[in-house]
């Protein structure tokens, strides 16, 4: 997808709570062996998806110095909104001293949710409806004790200011595009508090198709091929999909080490790509072209192309990213199961 | 204009009342001083209580008291200023005394605090403080207090111990008060290593929970004389307020309402400082009592703990204080804690101490304050 | 229902918002209708610097009903860069770290619930400084 007037980021920010367990701990509790990262972030027991998108959301416009006014949408997405009816946005908007003629909606598509908030600001701008938009992914997911995933599901998000590229952006967005299909990998009922999945049903037919079929189909309508790009960030559920569906596409291990977290901080689900994105974007130089891969369960993926222009250098994420993993500190299981409500009180 | 004296008093032993409610002490407390002070016509009644709305969930405690005693038609208010409830009825009606309105008023207070969990009284006496400051933070009083005790023992390097101190000498004065909460004498060692309210306060910086009521039959000179009661005057009174948080108070080790109502009351009572023969402070924690001392002018600024530690405030010292256990060791159910300082101060003046006695007392200070020095009411008995 | 209050109260308390002596220039959080330093009642509101330094602190072992979840919890008086002073909760931060005279700023947290089915309250809180 093109839209007729050019769009681009404006400004980003990152954010990933202070808390970190390693796998080792949990398999430690649940008697496993093999684990499929390293560690992963949990928030602290003040932290929900609203606040880390307020994190993220802040650091964006202050390090843009985006006019708070003229941001006219805000569009969150996420799988772990601290209500089931009660927009954050709104929350957001009069945190962040936003103008209150402004849009706003809570967006679900399990990890891509992040991803589809940015193609709907996108519209919005390109259309000339609004200036400016914030686009957030943001999650604190939940892993059933004792569940695959319980290895993986981690905390974070980031959080893009959007505007026409005339408006002067750090990353132009050179096209995107979309696929979804009807894939029921992994899901949560209305009422359930963990979700529930189909094992290696979410890998085949899920992450590795949608992902493929989405990029490949990206880059045979625009006429990329993976070399052309400095950086490559995939959907990161684990340490080993993102570099499997990178090597299956063409992708070298250098162009998506900068943008792949996962192995560290874990799967921060709809926040993942997109943090993987901030990252890359605290170090990158203009011109430099990025891919981005997402992937939703359900199930859908999104693909960008971002390039980066002179304006990166001045609006770099303050602080970035590696600022808050520097400041991480491990706890156990205890401490994890506490924070994350996991002790029925 | 009149002069009010305090022609009788009652108090009921502070502790867990499971058998009592909130007008049932009271009624136990007003009867004992109504007894003493050999049945008088009451002209008024004060309740002084800050809990019962938030706890019992029970208001209007004047009217309700009155008619449980047996007054009906009498005038009757509940007065409530958070801990300095009590020590502020008892204002009201010595002011009312010497307005000529009443011959005979009885004032006092009454706090039922063991229904409740512990942590909703805790919530509830946040309610001296601006709440959307405690709500917006998770502030208690405890910790409130934590925060004047770092900042003390920062600024004037005092070692904790100094300040803790205040408890082991409250429980040493409470073991001969027969109405106190905790009778048991303490260690330094046992205070000092006591469970962490909020860091640095722990268990034996703070005043206990508890149940109790405290009630003076006051009258004017005239009329006591007149029908040949034993009384103790109140000479003076002063009730001063503070700026509310103590953030925005040039210094908020600085009690200036405290320091303001104690000169007033001085003034009035046309004493000065030297004349004080012993002190009931304010100690809901001992930090609060370090800087009541300071703020009244009997310690200089940095130097309260030091000398509580030297002893210059213990039943044989200089100027002896809380000599029935202060709000440490007799208790402070809060909205009565005031009236127990002057029942106190009376027994003091009249002798009816036993051991606890301060030899030749004829002039005594009430010192009770609402919150962190909030509002501070105090009081100058005289025999 | 106290949760109108906070709904009330949301601005000052999620833009760390206080309000200035227009007259001298005297900052107050929370807000204060009437100047108490010079006696204006020219008051505007103004966001508070985000920025301070600790200078005296507890640790909340025994906190109110609406606060258990949560405890322990540290709250700090804090002095911010423009002198103001204000009382804060610090989050994300060791115990055994905290000094006086550390660097904190502000940060957006949940300060607490109504029950699992109500209200989720926000507002500012203080971390060390991530730079």
């Amino acid at each position: 997808m093109k839209p007729d007037k050019k769009v681009g980021i404006y400004g980003y920010g990152a954010y990933v709570p202070r808390y970190l367990i390693e796998n080792s701990s949990i398999a430690g509790v649940w008697g496993k062996l093999a684990t499929p990262i390293k560690s992963k972030s949990f928030p602290s027991i003040d932290e929900d998806s609203l606040t880390i998108a307020y994190e993220a959301a802040r650091i964006a416009i202050e390090s843009s110095k985006a006019p708070r006014d003229r941001i006219r949408a805000v569009f969150i997405g996420s799988e772990s909104k601290p209500y089931a009816v009660k927009p954050s946005g709104t929350v957001l908007v009069d945190a962040l001293g936003l103008s209150n003629k402004i849009l706003s909606a809570d967006f679900e598509f399990a990890c891509k949710a992040g991803t589809e908030a940015i193609q709907a600001v996108s519209g919005l701008v390109a259309s000339g409806m609004i200036d400016m938009g914030l686009a957030i992914g943001t999650d604190t997911s939940q892993g059933r004790p004792g569940d695959e995933l319980e290895y993986t599901a981690a905390a974070g998000g980031a959080a893009f200011i959007l505007s026409r590229v005339s408006e002067g952006v750090i990353a132009e967005i050179e096209a995107s595009h979309s696929y979804v299909t009807d894939t029921p990998d992994f899901w949560r009922r209305s009422e359930e508090k963990y979700p529930r999945h189909l094992y290696r049903f979410t890998g085949e037919p899920a992450y590795f198709h949608h992902i493929t079929s989405s990029v490949t189909q990206f880059m045979e309508e625009y006429g990329y091929k993976p070399s052309d790009f400095k950086y490559a960030i995939f959907h990161q559920p684990n340490a080993k999909f993102p570099q499997r569906v990178a090597k299956i596409l063409g992708f070298t291990r250098e162009q998506i080490m900068p943008g792949l977290l996962s192995p560290i901080i874990g799967n921060t689900y709809s926040g993942a790509t997109l943090v993987g994105l901030s990252n890359v974007l605290d170090e990158a130089q203009p011109d430099d072209l990025i891919l981005l891969g997402s992937f939703g369960s359900g199930a859908g993926s999104d693909t960008f192309v971002f390039r980066v222009t002179d304006l990166i250098e001045e609006r770099r994420a303050r602080p970035p990213l590696k600022s808050f993993l520097k400041r991480m500190v491990t706890r156990d299981y205890s401490t994890y199961v506490r924070y994350r409500g996991k002790i029925d009180m | 204009m009149a002069t009010p004296v305090i022609v009788g008093y009652g108090l009921t032993k502070i502790g867990e009342h499971w058998r009592k409610d909130l007008v049932s002490l009271g009624y136990d407390a007003a009867r004992e001083a109504l007894s003493k002070a050999k049945n008088p016509d009451i002209d008024a009644i004060y309740v002084g209580n800050m809990l019962g709305m938030a706890l019992d969930l029970q208001g209007n405690l004047g009217g309700y008291l009155a008619d449980e005693l047996g007054y009906r038609g009498v005038p009757a208010l509940r007065i409530e200023a958070s801990g300095a409830s009590g020590a502020y009825s008892i204002a009201e009606a010595a002011m009312a005394i010497k307005s000529g309105l009443y011959d005979f008023v009885l004032a006092g207070g009454v706090e039922k605090m063991s229904d409740s969990l512990p942590s909703e009284v805790y919530y509830a006496l946040n309610f001296s403080e601006d709440m959307y400051i405690m709500n917006s933070t998770g502030l208690t009083n405890a910790g409130l207090n934590a925060i004047l005790m770092r900042l003390y023992m920062e600024r004037y390097n005092v070692a904790k111990e100094k300040i803790t101190y205040l408890a082991v000498q409250d429980h040493e004065n409470a073991q001969y008060a027969p109405h106190a909460q905790f009778r048991r004498p303490i260690t330094l060692e046992l205070a000092m290593s006591s469970i962490t309210l909020a860091d640095p306060i722990n268990l034996f910086d703070a005043s206990p929970i508890g149940d109790g009521a405290a009630f003076v039959v006051m009258a004017s000179r005239e009329k006591a004389e007149d029908l040949g009661l034993d009384y103790v005057e109140v000479s003076g009174i002063g009730i001063s307020t503070n700026v509310y948080s103590i953030v925005e108070r040039d210094d908020p080790l600085w009690f200036t309402a405290s320091n303001k109502a104690f000169s007033s009351a001085l003034e009035m009572a046309g004493a000065s400082k030297d004349d004080v023969d012993f002190l009931e402070i304010h100690d809901e924690y001992t930090i609060m009592g370090v800087l009541a001392l300071e703020s009244l002018g009997f310690s200089s600024k940095g130097f309260g703990a030091e000398d509580v530690w030297s002893r210059k405030y213990s039943l044989k010292g200089e100027t002896p204080i809380n000599t029935f256990g202060g709000l440490k060791a007799r208790g402070n159910p809060v909205g009565a804690t005031g009236a127990y300082q002057v029942c106190e101060a009376f027994m003091q003046l009249t002798g009816e101490t036993g051991e606890n006695k301060v030899e030749n007392a004829k002039i005594g200070v009430v010192h009770s304050m609402g919150g962190v020095d909030n509002t501070s009411v105090v009081l100058v008995l005289r025999r | 229902m106290t949760e109108i209050s906070d709904w009330r109260k949301r601005i000052e308390r999620y833009r760390f918002q206080g309000s200035e002596c227009v007259k001298c220039g005297a900052r107050y959080y929370p807000s204060r209708i009437k100047c108490i330093k010079c006696g204006s009642e020219e008051m505007r509101d103004v966001e508070l610097p985000r920025r301070g330094r600790v200078v005296s602190y507890t640790v909340i072992y025994n906190p109110p009903k609406k606060f258990s979840k949560y405890a322990p919890y540290a709250v700090a008086l804090i002095e911010l860069v423009d002198g103001t002073r204000v009382l804060g909760q610090l989050t994300d931060v060791d115990f055994d770290k905290i000094r006086v005279g550390m660097e904190v700023e502000a940060t957006f947290r949940k300060l607490y619930e109504y029950g699992e089915d109500g209200h989720i309250v926000y507002g500012t809180k203080f971390r060390p400084v991530v730079s």
